[in-house]
């Protein structure tokens, strides 16, 4: 061993050099800690503002077009993302790659709530769209008879329309007015519950549709044929039915103008009662009626439009409800028809000739109105010859004991025997599906219960879409039914197939 | 013309072919879209509080539509009982396509007998003439002369909003009534907004009746309907206190909006709905209206139709044209609100006026009350005489544009976006304007930075600037303020900008610190603020200049004393303040040269005059000051030139310097002959020389003999100790100065490089000496015996001349040699080469070293050019 004399000296630098080694090093990756723990805290604060206290003007107002704000996930999650971005950027220069990491989960927890936000909205969109048509809901307005594949809704806090609030980018499950008021964006959701717009002409829908079956059902015939009685009639019958099984069957006036159409029903009925005619110049319009029998719920519109529409072929064209409709009732005075007229006896015709409605040809009506729904139902596409068409005679009580009683007959045979349309009938059976004819008398009895003619002729028109409501109205209501035609008490109305 | 009538009601024969409602017979030629539009807008639905087969007691509907499917339309419906099938409800339209240039207001056919309701069994029915209508404004007059006032206004407030899409209104009252109402807003409103108006008498389901006014049946359920329509009872009229300043006298009262506020509250109370909210336009017309009354509007109307555009919608917009039709009279002065709308609605007018209906207006409102409009409006209007080609009125205007902007600037407010202007007199005014404006026309004589703002937005628009005002404001508080601050101090850049852009402002600020003491001038001439007028071509401002570059002396004295003259002569004509009266005087010439000048500058003054030169009197006497001294060695022959100079110029000289140039010229004169001459005529002229300048002033003297023997020197030894021998002991002393001048010590200078020894002059200087006598073995210790020099003379002369000899030697000669540096010992020495008198002198010269030397080792080592 060499005793240096420097050792002791180089030992000492080398510690020293040592120490320092280690010092710097400490010091330095203190410092990064340091450094990132600010980088993540800036990080945390800006998201914290931007996020959460929502302090970014980059999230503009709507447009004129739309009235709600977008939803998260319909692009300010994006925006929040630069906006954090930008602000990080901003605070830390250059040192902002060390944030990359942080910036990549707030990206991936971004893109999650992105995708599971729009899973949300495709398979709330898929749920209610399947719901519809498990349902068979195909939505008409009753004003322009446009049909809508969903409705518009006013917000209730101010009153702008939303005109499709279904989920999307605006919101999954509510969507948010641009008054802050939350909506539903699902008629499973309950948006049925808010003020209900048709989209097409902005008509008020009071209706709430989508939440039942619609069932859309057009009267035509002549001026004076008994169209308005043969509807207040329909209803009155349903009311009655509603009234004698009010825990089976509830009937509902839908919408103040309906309201206003129907409401005088039971006087329009009294046997003695004229009815005004319709005023062509007043557009057509759908009642409304919602009827349910149990958790089975249909919405039907009666279409009373004026005998003079189906005068000529311009006017029917406007009639674009009748391509909407698969049932259809022809309604025709017998006493307009001159055979008919002929074949009663001075007397009576004497005593019926205030009743008797100008308009000598019943077919003009049907020619029209067949062209119109073939047409209609070739631009829509739908099927053709699957419609259903009830031959409507009216003032079955009024023919009640005279020459030409159609009681004891079939009706159809009574038709085509009487009134002689067979053309008519076999014209009717080449275009439409199925074709009935049914005797009605549009009035009430004395105990006030509309005549049960009137009922038959119901459960005929809700047969197909609802049987079950059909069912409802003629068990108990109807004691007559079983024991036949006969024993309708005030006069001949007549139904039920022959 | 007639108009097409069209007959509808449900029958059984008619235009359809089928029973049931239709046409049943109409003129000929209406298109069938109207025919469409009249059976939806005659729809008729009896009240349902009477029996339906009570038809006479059914009310009838007078409805109108200014387009129906294109066309206006009235229409008479009434209930007719039961249809020809026995069907109750059946009712009679009786419809007319109106004409639209129609006199006849549609309201005012209420009543009419030509009114049917009847079907008929001819399809084609005539056009029909409209008669003049029932319900005229004689009637309607008289309908209104019980009716609360307050109604009349709330319907007039409330259709006129609903022919603008509002609220339709809706009357409680029977037919007839609302007929009456209908007519008397028809005959309120302008023709064309009363044709806008659609009505119709009763309505039996108002949410269907799409008219602007319409009766219901007194009585009627109208809870539902509040929100939707503005209900009306005029049989519940509301009380409240008519509007103030209502004088019966003038029938063209103007309202003021302020009035509109109670007129408001008392609508509001009315309890059958809220009347829409109205703006004061419209409430100021409504008063106007209802004030002159049903028969008073047709004169109202007729004045105001020319001012129509055509396009006029609600009552608001009709507002200014009663305002500028009632201008336009001017048989009342108009009212401030009056004033207000026409100024508004001017500008877009101007465009369907004919010009001169704007030129009219335009006078008039400018004569009614140039002074209120904001200057938006001013602006605007001036926009409107332009178009209606009036120059008179664009000059008023634009006169008030400007001096309102200046006014605004000079009290402080920002400048104005400059519009560019037409005439040259509003131009010429705003340039008066901005000189009393300078002047304290407001009161305050106006801070530099707002006359800088001033200043600046004029030269903007092309004002021409008044000189004098603005020279004015230079003198005053400019050059106030350029005096209160302290002359060094930098001019804030207000000031700084108004002297720099500005002549006039400069010159009136050379005029204002004209008055400052010298000294304060100077120094403020040569700081900052002198600065700004250094490079001015202004005569005002050439004291400060000139002041500027004697205190700065940037140029070396002659140039700067050119300057000083020239920009004297330059401003001379102006009479600029405290010019110095000449270009040349003597303050000038001490303050370039300083106290003590030498000759040089004589000539350097003296060369810049010429014949146009101002000179002042005192500069002979500097000149001559200068010349009576003896000129530093050198400088003679400038001397010599400034002498003849200040003799040729013939300036004012002292009674002295007269004499110097007398005694000069003869002097003169012989110096040079003498410095031409050689050899023996050259002493002979010395000679004469020396006699004619005894008696002479030092000054000649002196110049005359350094100047002669500076000749002397280049003389032969031979002849040069001859003449030394036994000249005048002044001219020996002067001849040995030049010798001490040409090879003694040289005043080094700096940069100057010392012009090499002449070493032949040495020699011949030496040779002289010797030859005057001087034995340098007797002085000089070691002697060179028996080089012996012949003498001239002998006798008290040559003792005389050995003594000089002996000066030359010992005084002279020897203290050179001792500046010498060894080179140019060394070059003497070699001079001597060829001549005997070499070994005498190189032992005179190290005997002489040796006695007198700072010689012995360091006097050595010396080397370099000759020193003190
Ligand atoms: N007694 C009786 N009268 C009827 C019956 N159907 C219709 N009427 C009468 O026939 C007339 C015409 O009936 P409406 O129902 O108004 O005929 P519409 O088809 O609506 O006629 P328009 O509206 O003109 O197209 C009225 O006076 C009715 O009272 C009925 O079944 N019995
Ligand atoms: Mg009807
Ligand atoms: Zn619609
Ligand atoms: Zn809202």
């Amino acid at each position: 061993m060499t005793d240096d004399p420097w050792e002791p000296f180089l030992s000492t630098v080398r510690t020293v050099f040592a120490f320092l080694v280690c010092a710097v090093i400490v010091l330095a990756a203190l410092a990064l800690v340091v450094g990132l723990l600010l980088l993540v805290r800036i990080h945390l604060r800006r998201i914290h503002e931007v996020l959460y206290l929502g302090d970014h003007a980059g999230v503009g107002s709507p447009g004129p077009e739309d009235f709600a704000w977008l939803g998260y996930h319909g692009g300010p999650v994006w925006w929040d993302l630069a906006e954090v971005y930008r602000r990080v950027r901003l605070d830390t220069g250059l040192f902002v790659v060390f944030l990359y990491p942080f910036l990549a989960v707030q990206a991936v927890v971004a893109a999650a709530h992105l995708a599971l936000a729009w899973a949300g909205v495709v398979v709330s969109r898929l749920v209610d769209a399947a719901l519809l048509a498990a349902r068979r809901i195909r939505m008409v307005c009753p004003n322009c008879f446009e049909a809508m594949s969903y409705p518009s809704y006013v917000c209730d806090g101010c009153g702008r329309t939303h005109r499709d609030v279904r989920p999307g980018m605006w919101g999954v499950f509510r969507r948010h007015c641009v008054c802050d008021r939350a909506l539903p964006t699902l008629l499973l959701l309950g948006s049925a519950d808010l003020d209900t717009r048709c989209p097409h002409c902005d008509h008020a829908l009071e209706h709430r549709p989508g939440e039942a079956r619609e069932f859309v059902l057009p009267l035509f015939g002549a001026a004076g044929a008994g169209k308005t009685r043969l509807a207040h009639g329909l209803y009155l019958s349903l009311e009655h039915g509603a009234e004698l099984h009010p825990e089976t069957l509830s009937v509902e006036l839908m919408g103040e103008e309906t309201e206003r159409r129907l409401r005088e029903s039971r006087t329009v009925l009294s046997p003695r009662h004229r009815v005004a005619p319709t005023p062509p110049g007043r557009r057509a319009h759908g009642a409304t009626l919602r009827v349910a029998a149990g958790r089975r719920t249909l919405l039907v519109q009666m279409y009373d439009t004026a005998g003079e529409w189906f005068n000529t072929h311009e006017r029917t064209e406007e009639l674009s409800y009748l391509g909407r409709a698969t049932t259809f009732l022809l309604v025709l005075d017998p006493l307009a028809v001159p055979a008919v007229w002929e074949a009663l006896d001075a007397e009576e015709q004497r005593r019926l000739a205030g009743d008797r409605s100008g308009a000598r040809d019943p077919e003009r009506a049907y020619l029209q109105v067949r062209d119109q729904v073939q047409r209609q139902y070739r631009t829509l596409g739908a099927a053709p010859g699957k419609g259903r068409l009830a031959v409507v005679v009216t003032r079955g009580d009024l023919l009640a004991g005279t020459s030409v009683d159609p009681r004891g007959t079939p009706p159809e045979r009574w038709l085509d025997e009487v009134v002689g349309a067979a053309n008519l009938l076999r014209a009717a059976r080449v275009d439409f599906g199925s074709v009935e004819v049914f005797v009605t008398s549009a009035v009430t009895g004395p105990s006030g219960a509309p005549d049960p003619s009137l009922t038959t002729l119901s459960r005929w028109v809700l047969a197909r879409d609802a049987g079950a409501l059909g069912a409802t109205l003629r068990e108990p209501c109807d004691p007559l039914s079983d024991a036949g035609e006969e024993r309708v008490p005030v006069s001949a109305g007549t139904g039920g197939p022959s | 013309m007639s108009s097409p009538q069209l007959y509808y009601t449900s029958c059984e024969r008619g235009l359809s072919g089928c029973t049931g409602y239709q046409f049943n017979a109409a003129t000929p030629g209406v298109d069938t879209r109207v025919l469409r539009e009249v059976e939806r807008f005659t729809v008729y639905e009896p009240p349902r509080a009477l029996p339906p087969d009570e038809v006479h007691r059914h009310p009838i509907n007078l409805c109108y539509s200014p387009d129906l499917g294109g066309a206006p339309v009235l229409s008479r419906v009434v209930s007719s009982g039961d249809d020809p099938s026995g069907r109750p409800g059946n009712y009679f339209a009786h419809s007319l396509v109106l004409d639209e240039g129609s006199e006849t207001l549609p309201a005012e056919l209420w009543g009419a007998s030509f009114w049917t309701d009847r079907p008929v069994t001819d399809p084609r029915l005539p056009g029909i003439t409209l008669p003049p209508g029932p319900l005229d404004r004689r009637r309607t007059s008289a309908w209104l002369r019980d009716r609360a006032e307050e109604t009349i206004r709330g319907l007039l407030v409330s259709v006129d909003a609903a022919i603008e899409g509002g609220a339709p209104v809706l009357l409680l009252a029977d037919d007839e009534a609302t007929a009456h109402w209908v007519a008397a807003l028809s005959h309120l409103l302008p023709p064309p907004l009363a044709r806008r108006m659609s009505f119709a008498t009763y309505s039996g389901n108002p949410e269907e009746t799409l008219v602007h006014v319409m009766g219901v049946p007194p009585g009627t359920d109208t809870r539902g309907l509040r929100g939707r329509f503005v209900v009306f009872d005029p049989d519940r009229p509301v009380s409240i206190a008519p509007p103030p300043v209502h004088t019966a006298s003038s029938a063209h009262r103007s309202f003021t909006g302020a009035e509109s506020a109670p007129l408001h509250e008392a609508l509001d109370t009315f309890e059958e709905g809220p009347i829409p909210e109205a703006c004061p336009e419209t409430l100021t017309l409504v008063s106007l209206l209802v004030h002159a009354g049903v028969e008073g509007t047709p004169t109202l109307w007729a004045a105001s139709l020319p001012y129509s555009s055509g396009r006029e919608g609600p009552l608001s917009e009709w507002r200014p044209l009663s305002a500028a039709a009632f201008l336009a009279d001017g048989s009342f002065p108009a009212a401030d609100p009056d004033l207000r709308a026409v100024r508004a609605w001017l500008p877009d007018a101007v465009a369907w006026l004919a010009p001169g209906q704007s030129r009219h207006l335009l006078h008039r409102l400018l004569d009614a009350d140039p002074d209120t409009p904001h200057d938006d409006d001013l602006a605007r209007l001036r926009e409107v005489a332009h178009r209606a080609g009036d120059p008179e009125a664009t000059e008023r205007l634009e006169g008030l544009i400007l001096r309102r902007a200046l006014d605004g600037i000079a009290a402080g407010a920002s400048a104005p976006a400059m519009v560019p202007m037409r005439s040259a007199w509003a131009k010429e005014e705003a340039g008066a304007r901005i000189g009393a404006l300078l002047e304290g026309g407001l009161g305050i004589v106006p801070t530099p930075d707002r006359a800088v703002e001033l200043l600046r937005w004029a030269g903007s628009g092309g004002v021409p600037l008044p000189r004098s005002a603005l020279e004015r404001y230079g003198a005053g508080p400019v050059a106030h303020r350029i005096s209160a601050s302290p002359p060094e101090a930098e001019p804030d850049r207000y000031l700084t900008e108004l002297l720099a852009a500005h002549s006039p402002i400069r010159r009136g600020v050379a005029h204002g610190l004209a008055v400052l003491p010298r000294r304060n001038l100077a120094r403020l001439a040569a700081g900052p603020t002198g600065a700004l007028m250094a490079k001015d071509r202004e005569p005002a401002t050439a004291l400060l200049r000139e002041l500027r570059m004697l205190e700065l002396r940037e140029d070396d004295p002659p140039e700067l004393l050119r300057a000083v003259m020239d920009s004297r002569r330059e401003a001379r004509p102006w009479a600029p303040p405290r010019l110095a009266d000449h270009d040349l005087d003597r303050e000038l010439l001490l303050r370039v040269w300083g106290p003590a000048p030498g000759p040089e500058t004589v000539t350097a003054a003296l060369s810049l005059v010429d014949g146009r030169t101002r000179i002042a009197p005192d500069v002979g006497d500097w000149c001559a000051r200068i010349l009576a001294r003896v000129p530093p060695r050198g400088l003679e022959e400038e001397w010599h030139h400034a002498l003849t100079l200040v003799g040729r110029l013939m300036l004012r000289l002292p009674e002295s310097c007269r004499g110097l140039v007398e005694e000069w010229a003869p002097v003169g004169a012989k110096v040079a002959a003498l410095r031409r001459a050689h050899g023996e005529e050259g002493a002979r002229l010395l000679v004469s020389l020396a006699a004619l300048l005894r008696g002479c002033r030092p000054v000649v003297e002196t110049v005359a003999l350094r100047r002669v023997c500076d000749r002397v020197l280049d003389w032969d030894h031979r002849l040069c100790a001859r003449v030394m021998a036994d000249c005048p002991s002044k001219v020996f002393d002067s001849y040995c100065e030049e010798v001490e001048e040409r090879l003694g010590p040289i005043e080094r200078a700096h940069g100057r490089s010392v012009p090499p020894l002449e070493a032949d002059l040495a020699v011949r200087v030496f040779l002289t000496a010797l030859r005057l006598g001087a034995e340098p073995g007797t002085s000089g210790e070691p002697g060179v015996k028996g080089a012996r020099v012949g003498r001239p003379r002998g006798g008290e002369g040559g003792e005389r001349s050995a003594e000089r000899g002996r000066t030359l030697l010992d005084e002279v000669m020897g203290p050179s040699t001792l500046t010498w540096s060894r080179r140019e010992a060394a070059s003497v020495r070699k001079a001597f080469d060829r001549l005997p008198e070499g070994q005498v002198f190189e032992s005179w010269a190290r005997g002489f070293r040796d006695r007198h030397g700072q010689g012995g080792l360091f006097g050595r080592f010396r080397k370099g050019a000759r020193r003190a």
